[in-house]
């Protein structure tokens, strides 16, 4: 995979947990989004480093099956559009 | 997210089960956009008189003091209070409408000084607000 995904570094993002959801504070952004897992996952492993689907798959400790590294992609397809992540 | 505080910098993955990575179509991620919509209706529509009844039958100088009509370079009132949309054109360059340059400067000024407790002085803060 070609693609680099990347997030903010840990201070950037303040969260609080809500009974299996998390509201999650974007300081850079300014704006709040409501996150179920995976996301708030995704955001803590690609925090402040540059990581590939396969990377991240890597890095939650799943398998880099293609039906993972497909569910991957939509979770970051999503993060991105919601500014959370940014694709290099 | 399972840990309660705010540690993003490695997943506990030894304590939890197995991540749950959702299907393809599922959406993880709802974005709180703030209702600003509806209320900027509400506010643009807002209207501030120029004077307020306090000082009517007064003029406005150029610098948005009220003065005693007749004084030299002073405009008398506007005929009907502006709308917060019109104002908020206004501050950012533009003229009042029905106004020349100059009437435009003396009743923004006035908006300017606008207190607490005079009319319009709420519908000019909501103005200020950002976005």
């Amino acid at each position: 995979m070609g693609a680099l995904f990347s997030a903010d570094p840990a201070e950037g993002y303040r969260t609080v947990t809500l009974d299996g959801l998390a509201a999650l504070y974007h300081r850079r952004s300014g704006m709040t989004h409501v996150l179920a897992e995976p996301a708030p996952d995704i955001i803590a492993a690609l925090a402040g480093t540059q990581l590939s689907t396969h990377g991240l798959a890597a890095a939650l400790g799943v398998a880099s099956s293609p039906d993972n590294l497909a569910a991957l992609a939509a979770r970051l397809d999503e993060l991105c559009e919601a500014g959370l992540v940014s694709r290099a | 997210m399972t840990e309660p505080t705010n540690d993003q910098s490695q997943p506990n993955l030894s304590r939890r089960r197995a991540l749950q990575l959702g299907a393809v179509g599922a959406a993880t991620v709802v974005s709180i956009r703030p209702a600003l919509a509806q209320t900027a209706g509400s506010i643009l529509n807002c209207e501030i008189p120029v004077p307020g009844p306090a000082g009517a039958g007064q003029n406005i100088a150029l610098d948005g003091s009220l003065v005693p009509p007749g004084t030299a370079g002073s405009f008398t009132g506007s005929y009907r209070p502006f709308k917060g949309e019109e104002v908020k054109r206004a501050l950012k360059g533009g003229t009042l409408p029905g106004t020349s340059y100059e009437q435009s400067q003396a009743y923004i000024n006035y908006i300017r000084r606008l207190q607490q407790g005079q009319s319009g002085f709420t519908c000019y803060a909501s103005l200020q607000m950002p976005r």
